[in-house]
């Protein structure tokens, strides 16, 4: 180590026991087949969401309007929809506004609900009661209702949508954090640190913060794919995005017309939105195993 | 002959993430009808997983038996179905079990009676009311009162020593022909243990059952036992008499258990002699002798023989060692340790009248809200009204029992908590009233040992980052240069090599942490440290190389520490002076040598007399005196004399009078009207 | 127990005080003036004033707040701007087939999920158990909108077995009635049940491992009753708190499931009055499923502290 002052030793200190501790959690992680699946179907959703223009075999908003409503073939491998639209194509950039969305969101409602959590369950008080009921009443609301609501009141699209999902999971991840810090700050090692006089900042960030991180990593991995879930269902009921970008939500919509005689319109993308999800929550699940066995249960 | 219970060769593993951890690895034992045998050892030595695994209690998975045979009657419960009807009569049945978490093993949603009719019930196939006839005698027999109207009641309405009694009621209730009791007053205080242990003891007499007692503690096993069985990382490696194990003990390990506690009865000065090292990682146990790299004994060629089998030396003694320990010498180390005594204990260093921390009538209290509106309704007064003195260079002892208020003292000097009342000072300045900034610069000189090694790291950190963060928040180096070299010299300062510096908490043994943990309390170079229980969490032997780090320390940089604890032995150990709290209050306080050898409050007398001390000869001569009933709650403390329901000194005169520490000797104080 | 019932009353009434508080916020948060908004640019004078007052606006803010909650109180939710109704006449127009989907779907979820969760519990690491546990992953990933087409695809329109569009009250034909919830009922009922199941399953292997378990055992007790009695009690105390979690997702399901299977009930309501710019039947919508899940979830409180001595006895 090579460093000047001693305050940069400390923070330098923390790499060799990062990767020790990556190595044997990616070890645990990695060693049942269906989270390695799982991880490559998101890698695979990842890069088909960059890569879409290259990828996609057809513009997905090309409108042909003769050859509307095709059956599989050669050409087009999902068929076109009614307007003559690649379905495949329009799968693929479909990932697209769905991986943004969920991550999005996600993170916002991270940082502020952990943030909300870490004060609330570090100070207590009468911060921590109004905060708590807040939660309770925003928690009233089912996430739809919530998002529908917000969407009257915003009108549509991808910002709207961002909002009310963010809206939506700041409960959660403000509850965990709070009870995670809650169970920490009973810890000795928070009463050493406030014994060698480490300052209230020092001890929310070095002591416990870092010891929160696992189950939030866990809970931002399962929420992503809540997330996804939930915005498929507002674009399928027609109060998503827009109506220019292809959401799988929407394509359930548009051919649920078509059902009787073109099942595969509303199939394929609804196939598409459960894989995904399902990846998330293999993929959270194994994460949660992986980092700390004990969270079993309490997320 | 055959014996009641017979084991042979029991072998359990637990899989653990691939590894295979060899928990009991070949353990013989029986036990006859109506004997007590005790089960010593530390944790990891195996012993309370023998007594589940020959009951198929064991978590399976990860679990395993795999091999061996225990014998109940003639009949190998191994064979038996783990759930079928025969397993079931004879597990609970026959073969009773008291588990050690008093506080965890009561189901909490039943009531107790239904717990214990439902057992009754179960093996005696007696009505139900009959049951709860049979249920109220035996709760009444081990001294839960008003047994009538308890039984309906929830676990969490009980105290843990009246769980405990509880749960020896429903073990009892179906009359055993044998009781294991797995470490079941670990958990308790040492009063409400003696207590415990005596009705145990009185109840298996009268009822002929065979009792096991697992522990760790070589004083119950004295006073109690008949024979021993001593284990270590899953082996039995000493069993004999309780006379031949304790006058005449031929296992290198036994001999260094029996060194390594402080006992009530030994003279002062003697040095602990600690077995250094650690226990072997079980899932990776060498080919040869377990307790070979701990052995002071060991010669060369015990490293080229497998794991010593059991030899005969005595009738009914054997010792698995090759070694013949009258004939050898232990290693010199060994030999300079012993040398090394009398240490330095007896002489405070600096000024002995130089008061360096000063408590004046400290009130701490804790409010109890109701309500809504968070009205206070009363308070938990944990501390009310305790003053002493610290001396530069001694060691005070503060003890009691759970609940006294002794951690609350400590917290509370620390700035843990906000005193209710009371001034402390600190070389005659009141740090109560002390502003922030200075009051940062006094901290420095005040620094504090945590009981639990596992709670008090934080799991984040590295080793360095946890020793060397004072010397950041307090700026005591220049550079990182000066940073790395503290560090390192703190490590060596405790004995712990640098080159394990970069290591997160959880790779370190429960001993090493705890040498963590005082590393980090020395950085700032403190003039007072104070120690919360804080070797209370270690086993014996990793106890004696803390305690003998303390005193170097001590003795090497001139400091004075606050040794707060509940193990009266240890305390005497390592204290000059002593004081002894009573339901946050000091009941009395003098030198060591007067309370050790001349207490004058009943209380202290009760406590000294529940301590049980490891030989049998010194055991059988003593009388036991068994406070009766428990700790009132410090939320409503009895008007007067608040042991004076318990004291068998009492009088009318107590319930009126609230007593005050006064003089009765050379610096020796009581707070009781009748001495 | 009568002090954690007051003091869990009383935390409601803050729940709800800040529920309200968001409902009547939402109309403020219209960008621009929501009468505009709502009356499109040709508006005329006296139809903006008339509207402002209807909305209230024209007076200050915690004044509307206090007024507009008097009327919320006195079971007024406003007026709709589309269908110039009364909004809670409105609702309870479209409340039975809401409720008897609802909570038909709520009953079976409770009752399969727990069951289920309990079953691949005690038979750890047996194929039931792992069935179970990929068939309640399958069921969280799975977009019930999704799942809803794929039953009328395959039992209505394949098989022929169930009907697939609409709904009819029970009070007119009891068994056709059941015939029609029964599709979106179970479909409403599947994340759910699987939620319920997963977390059943490990509040169950959680308490399976406490100590009073392996007391229980020490007794000898038949491996049955050691969970009958002993783990399943212990268990079902947080799943408890989790039945009433799981009540927002069955409502927040019903507005997908509602539009799916062509059904008048109060979530489409609420999904055609977001299309409709209608804001006032939206905030109705709202408030009356925010306080009905935050009563629900007082209920289950009591309920909890009912089942947990170490609450009742405090």
């Amino acid at each position: 180590m090579t460093t000047n002052t001693a305050t940069n030793a400390m923070t330098e200190v923390k790499a060799p026991q990062a990767s020790n501790e990556l190595r044997r959690m990616f070890r645990v992680l990695f060693k049942r087949k269906i989270v390695v699946a799982s991880f490559v179907v998101l890698l695979l959703a990842l890069f088909l969401a960059i890569f879409a223009d290259w990828i996609a075999p057809y513009d997905p908003n090309y409108q042909d309007l003769a050859r509307g409503l095709q059956s599989p073939s050669q050409e087009h491998w999902l068929g076109t929809d009614e307007l003559g639209r690649d379905v495949l194509s329009r799968i693929i950039h479909g990932t697209r506004i769905s991986l943004f969305i969920g991550v999005v969101s996600v993170i916002l409602a991270f940082v502020t609900g952990s943030l909300l959590g870490l004060i609330s369950g570090y100070y207590g008080g009468f911060f921590d009661a109004l905060l708590s009921r807040m939660i309770d009443a925003l928690l009233s609301f089912p996430n739809i209702v919530l998002a529908l609501g917000v969407g009257a009141a915003l009108g549509s699209g991808p910002f709207t949508i961002i909002v009310a999902l963010t809206l939506a999971f700041i409960p959660t991840f403000a509850r965990v954090m709070r009870g995670q810090v809650l169970s920490i700050k009973e810890n000795d090692y928070i009463k050493a640190a406030k014994v060698i006089g480490a300052s209230q900042w020092r001890i929310i960030i070095k002591h416990i913060f870092p010891n929160c991180v696992s189950p939030m990593i866990v809970l931002i991995t399962l929420n992503m794919g809540v997330a996804i879930l939930a915005e498929a269902t507002l674009s399928f009921l027609g109060v998503g995005v827009s109506p220019d970008i292809p959401t799988w939500g929407a394509m359930v919509n548009e051919g649920y017309r078509f059902l009787v005689t073109h099942p595969i319109l509303s199939f394929a993308p609804g196939a598409c939105v459960l894989i995904i999800v399902l990846a998330f929550n293999i993929v959270g699940d194994g994460l949660r195993d992986a980092l700390d066995p004990r969270l079993r249960g309490s997320i | 002959m055959t014996h009641l219970l017979e084991v042979r060769n029991l072998k359990t593993v637990f899989n653990v993430e691939g590894n295979q951890v060899l928990a009991v690895d070949g353990v013989n034992y029986y036990i006859d009808e109506g004997e007590i045998v005790s089960f010593v050892g530390e944790s990891g030595s195996g012993k309370s997983v023998t007594q589940m695994s020959g009951l198929q209690l064991i978590p399976m998975p990860p679990g395993e038996i795999v091999g061996g045979e225990v014998l109940y009657k003639g009949v190998n419960l191994l064979q038996l179905d783990e759930e079928g009807e025969e397993m079931r009569r004879i597990r609970g049945g026959e073969i009773g079990f008291i588990f050690q978490e008093p506080m965890t093993s009561l189901n909490p949603v039943l009531t107790i009676g239904e717990q214990l009719i439902e057992t009754i019930m179960l093996h005696k196939k007696v009505s139900r009311k009959e049951a709860r006839q049979q249920a109220i005698q035996m709760l009444n027999k081990v001294g839960i009162p008003d047994p009538e109207v308890r039984i309906d009641e929830y676990p969490h309405q009980f105290s843990g020593g009246m769980r405990q009694r509880i749960m020896i009621a429903m073990a009892l209730s179906v009359n055993p022909k044998i009781l294991i009791a797995d470490e079941a007053t670990t958990a308790l205080d040492v009063t409400t243990q003696a207590q415990i242990l005596e009705m145990l003891r009185d109840v298996v007499k009268e009822t002929k059952t065979a009792l096991i007692i697992v522990t760790h503690n070589l004083g119950i096993v004295a006073r109690y036992a008949q024979r021993i069985y001593v284990m270590y990382a899953g082996n039995v490696v000493e069993t004999g008499t309780t006379e031949q194990i304790f006058n005449s003990p031929k296992h290198p390990y036994t001999i260094g258990l029996l060194n390594a506690v402080p006992r009530l009865d030994h003279p002062k000065g003697e040095k602990l002699i600690p077995i250094e090292g650690t226990l072997p990682d079980l899932a990776n146990k060498p080919p040869y002798c377990s307790f070979l790299p701990r052995c002071p004994y060991r010669t060369q060629s015990c490293y080229g023989q497998p794991s010593p089998p059991a030899k005969k030396v005595d009738e009914g003694h054997y010792v698995a060692c090759y070694v013949d320990v009258s004939q050898a010498q232990p290693t010199d180390q060994h030999n300079a340790l012993k040398a090394a005594s009398p240490s330095s204990t007896l002489a405070p260093s600096g000024d002995p009248k130089e008061v360096i921390l000063e408590v004046e009538d400290l009130k701490v209290y804790f409010p109890v809200t109701k309500g809504i509106l968070k009205r206070k309704v009363a308070d938990v007064k944990a501390v009310d009204g305790v003053s002493f003195q610290l001396r530069k260079g001694e060691t005070l002892g503060l003890v009691g029992e759970s609940g006294c208020g002794k951690t609350t003292v400590a917290r509370t000097i620390m700035g843990l908590y906000e005193p209710t009342g009371g001034r402390i000072y600190y070389q005659g300045e009141d740090i109560t009233q002390m502003p922030a900034q200075k009051m940062k610069e006094v901290r420095r000189h005040l620094s504090m040992i945590f009981q639990d090694p596992y709670s008090s790291l934080n799991p984040r950190q590295t080793a360095e980052s946890i020793v060397g963060e004072p010397l950041i928040i307090h700026k005591l180096v220049k550079d990182s240069k000066e940073y790395e070299r503290r560090v390192d010299e703190l490590f060596h300062m405790v004995g712990l090599d640098p080159s394990l510096k970069k290591r997160v908490p959880h790779e370190f043994s429960g001993g090493q942490r705890q040498r963590i943990g005082i590393a980090r309390a020395l950085a700032c170079e403190p003039s007072v440290i104070v120690c919360d229980e804080a070797i209370s969490a270690l086993d014996v032997s990793i106890q004696a190389q803390i305690i003998n780090l303390l005193e170097h320390l001590k003795e090497t940089y001139q400091l004075t520490y606050l040794f707060i604890a509940h193990d009266l032995s240890v305390v005497r150990h390592i204290s000059d002076r002593v004081a002894v709290m009573y339901l946050g209050r000091i009941v009395e306080i003098a030198d060591w040598q007067s309370i050790y050898t001349n207490p004058k409050h009943p209380y202290t007398k009760a406590l000294l007399n529940a301590v049980p001390i490891p030989d049998p000869q010194v055991e059988a001569t003593r009388e036991r005196i068994l406070l009766e009933g428990e700790i009132p709650s410090p939320l409503k403390r009895p008007k007067g004399c608040s042991f004076r329901e318990r004291c068998p000194l009492a009088t009318d005169h107590c319930g009126q009078v609230d007593p005050h520490l006064r003089p009765v000797g050379n610096e020796h104080h009581v707070a009781c009207l009748n001495v | 127990m009568m002090q954690y019932i007051i003091q869990r009353v009383l935390q409601t009434v803050v729940v709800l005080f800040f529920l309200t508080l968001m409902c009547f916020l939402l109309v403020h948060f219209i960008p621009g003036d929501p009468v505009l908004q709502i009356l499109g640019e040709e508006a005329t004078e006296a139809e903006i004033q008339k509207l402002r007052q209807e909305l209230g606006l024209d007076k200050p803010l915690l004044v509307q707040y206090f007024s507009w909650l008097t009327d919320v109180l006195r079971g007024d939710l406003g007026t709709s701007i589309i269908y110039r109704e009364s909004v809670s006449d409105l609702i309870l127009h479209r409340l039975p087939p809401t409720l008897h989907i609802g909570f038909t779907a709520f009953v079976i979820s409770v009752l399969l999920g727990v069951s289920f969760g309990v079953i691949a519990a005690i038979r750890r690491g047996s194929w039931v158990d792992g069935f179970i546990s990929t068939s309640a992953n399958f069921g969280m990933a799975i977009p019930n909108f999704w799942l809803g087409i794929l039953g009328i695809y395959f039992i209505g329109l394949k098989l022929g077995w169930l009907p697939i569009q609409g709904y009819v009250s029970p009070t007119e034909d009891f068994w056709q009635s059941t015939k029609y919830i029964l599709m979106p009922a179970l479909i409403l009922g599947v994340s759910s049940m699987s939620i319920l199941a997963r977390q059943t399953r490990s509040s169950m292997l959680e308490v399976i491992r406490q100590d009073y378990i392996r007391t229980a055992r020490s007794k000898g007790l038949k491996r049955n009753v050691v969970i009958r009695k002993h783990a399943l009690r212990n268990a079902f105390i947080p799943v408890i708190t989790l039945c009433g979690l799981m009540l927002p997702n069955v409502i927040g399901g019903s507005v997908i499931i509602e539009q799916v299977f062509n059904i008048n009930g109060v979530g489409r309501l609420m999904l055609n009055s977001v299309l409709n710019q209608d804001i006032v039947v939206v905030q109705g919508c709202m408030i009356v499923i925010g306080v009905a899940v935050a009563l629900a979830n007082l209920l289950v409180d009591i309920s909890y502290g009912y089942f947990d001595p170490r609450i009742r006895y405090k």
